[in-house]
């Protein structure tokens, strides 16, 4: 034994140790920090869908609605009310659903068969075929904004249903989403239930697709929240107010007046983001998967 | 239960010629390997006799039938893969009943048979267990119990053992074979394991390039290997092959290289004479090397002087490294040897077990 050493050594440990706490110390000060400038304009946001118009308008900013004070409950949800009471609402919730849902299933569908089909089928040109399917990706939306517009314009589409779930229903993204999940799964298994006597659409319906469940949550959750969030497709083609969907409908609502209700917008914007959260609650981690599968965002 | 016949099979891929020209029959109820060095073509083989590649020239048949154009299922075949390629999402009994679910056979009679089978090969209790929670021992039973539950012509084996440890590997193979004298199924093995080929193998076909080097029951490919490759690749450690030329020194023939030289044995003269002035190869394998004090009545003109490179002891034998001029062979002593590095020893080589092969072409002379 050799006392002196050994407490030179405790010595050391002890300043390692404590480096270890400063350490972790400054990296929750940043957590905390950008956690704060991420969490707090959606913090306002809530507070703000409760305010009146002075109060959502005022400098130097309010933060807490007068309406949370306790005297002024039965006001609280006028925001709210107010919205629910726009004449189309329900229309437009209907709407948003009907093209949200459609859109999402008909990707699944789709896009599930296609990736399969590029990931496991050897048909000619394949490679090919699918490079050009990805060039696509790599056009701007405004370069197709008019052209499409014509294009829809004659074949009589806008102002329905059609415009907005038609060119939507095999999105290219959610083909090379699935194909690259399918690609993980090793040949084996495919080679395995070819000699079982499975059929290709066989092994496609009770290997693949069971196998591919995080990618499928991913593809729906993505799909679903791009086709709800989704404001300039509506803008562009839906002159008719029935046939608008919520964000279109928030923002009509709230310039009604001269001016902008931001109150309103909030108010109108909590709406619209339920069931994004409620998804994002549910499905919190197929998200991360989702995230982990593509490798983007 | 059925013959598999290959009759000049061979699979491009691209311009990668994989399986060149291969004829083979399997016999009615017999056990082969296919035994080569990874890319050698052996799995190729085994997935086309499978159907899961398709031939580019020649003729596979599985009994009387010509499967060229048959679908993996209709061959009637089963594989058992080297991953194992359970299906992740289902239980045991799922995975070996999928087959019969797929052939609809009923379902008290698919619990009834996988029942069986899981019985027989002690996975009973892990029925309802999904492959993730299995042992690598395990799911390879598993693997196996899916094979056999389908009841097929042919079984195809691709390295199956090759994922399990040493030691779970040896008792495997143990199992596997006794499994085949049980079933009594045509099977075709593939593996990169000299040791499991000798095991298993009725016959062992050893590839390379695509092509059979030389096919024949293990004894007959361990002890006359015809050519260098399979020389060099079966036994552990393999053949020595030393590169030597005959010379005739008055009435006697020597086989000679740099700081080497040692006479042919009586047995081998007749042969060896047309080749003097060739190059050839010598080949011995290292238990056929003795020391010298052990076989004092050997030829004093086949005595080869050489000097201890380095030992490996393991107990029961002693592989000694050897030196001799530029030349390094192995011997392996029975026993521990204290021989130490630097040592000169005298060894000579059994003159019934000396091979020797055309330098050139690789073929065995003898």
């Amino acid at each position: 034994m050799n006392p002196p050493r050994t407490a030179i050594k405790t010595k050391r440990n002890k300043v390692t140790e404590l480096w270890k706490r400063i350490r972790r110390l400054l990296i929750y000060v940043i957590l905390i920090a950008v956690a704060f400038v991420y969490f707090t304009p959606f913090v306002y946001s809530i507070l703000g869908s409760f305010m009146t118009d002075r109060e959502v308008r005022a400098y130097p900013p309010t933060f807490l609605p007068s309406r949370f004070i306790p005297g002024e409950w039965s006001t609280l949800l006028d925001n709210y009310a107010e919205i629910w009471r726009a004449m189309h609402f329900l229309r437009w919730i209907f709407n948003s659903v009907l093209i949200a849902v459609s859109v999402t299933l008909a990707n699944l569908f789709f896009a599930s068969l296609a990736g399969y089909a590029f990931a496991r089928l050897k048909f000619p040109g394949r490679d090919k075929f699918f490079t050009l399917l990805l060039g696509t990706m790599m056009i701007p939306g405004a370069v197709t904004m008019i052209p499409g517009y014509i294009i829809y314009a004659r074949l009589g589409w806008l102002d329905t249903y059609y415009v907005l779930i038609i060119p939507a229903l095999a999105q290219v993204f959610n083909i090379f989403l699935m194909r690259q999940f399918y690609q993980t799964i090793p040949e084996d298994l495919f080679d395995a239930a070819r000699m079982d006597g499975c059929s290709l659409f066989g092994i496609f319906w009770r290997i693949m697709l069971p196998l591919s469940t995080p990618a499928l949550a991913a593809l729906a959750i993505y799909t679903f929240m791009g086709q709800w969030n989704n404001f300039m497709g509506p803008l562009l083609y839906m002159s008719d107010m029935d046939m608008w969907t919520i964000p279109l409908g928030i923002t009509w609502i709230a310039r009604e007046t001269y001016f902008e209700r931001y109150n309103i917008v909030l108010a109108g914007s909590m709406f619209n983001a339920l069931p994004t959260l409620i998804v994002f609650i549910l499905f919190q981690k197929y998200f991360i998967k989702g995230i982990a599968l593509t490798g983007l965002k | 239960m059925a013959k598999v016949l290959l009759e000049n099979i061979t699979k491009k891929f691209g311009d990668v010629v994989a399986v060149d020209n291969v004829s083979m029959e399997v016999k009615d109820g017999e056990f082969v390997v296919l035994l080569g060095p990874s890319g050698c073509g052996k799995t190729t083989t085994l997935r086309l006799i499978a159907g899961l590649e398709t031939l580019t020239n020649g003729n596979i048949y599985i009994g009387d039938t010509l499967v060229n154009d048959l679908e993996p299922v209709f061959r009637d075949t089963a594989m058992v893969f080297q991953s194992y390629a359970l299906y992740p999402h289902m239980t045991v009994f799922d995975n070996m009943a999928f087959p019969l679910k797929m052939k609809k056979v009923l379902k008290q009679d698919r619990e009834k048979k996988v029942k069986e089978i899981a019985d027989m090969l002690n996975i009973g209790e892990l029925l309802n267990r999904k492959p993730k929670e299995l042992s690598g021992g395990q799911k390879q039973r598993v693997a196996v119990g899916r094979a056999i539950v389908r009841e097929p012509k042919v079984f195809l084996f691709d390295e199956p053992l090759s994922n399990l440890d040493a030691k779970l590997r040896v008792q495997t193979r143990i199992e596997l074979r006794k499994l085949h004298e049980e079933l009594g199924v045509t099977s075709i093995y593939v593996t990169h394991d000299q040791a499991e080929a000798m095991i298993l193998g009725d016959r062992v076909a050893v590839m390379n390039d695509g092509r059979i080097r030389q096919l024949g029951p293990p004894q007959d490919i361990y002890h006359h290997p015809t050519d260098t490759f399979v020389a060099g690749f079966i036994g552990a450690p393999p053949m020595n092959l030393i590169d030597c030329s005959i010379t005739k020194d008055k009435t006697k023939l020597f086989l000679e290289a740099e700081g080497f030289r040692t006479a042919v044995p009586d047995e081998l003269e007749d042969i060896a004479k047309g080749y003097v002035g060739h190059e050839v190869v010598l080949g011995i394998r290292p238990e056929d090397v003795h020391d010298h004090h052990l076989v004092p009545d050997a030829l004093p003109t086949s005595v080869i002087k050489t000097t201890v490179y380095a030992t490996e002891m393991l107990g029961s034998d002693t592989y000694v490294h050897l030196l001799c001029g530029p030349h390094r062979f192995q011997a392996r002593f029975p026993g521990i040897i204290q021989a130490r590095i630097g040592d000169e020893t005298e060894v000579v080589f059994d003159p019934t077990k000396i091979h020797l092969f055309n330098k050139k072409t690789g073929k065995a002379i003898v």
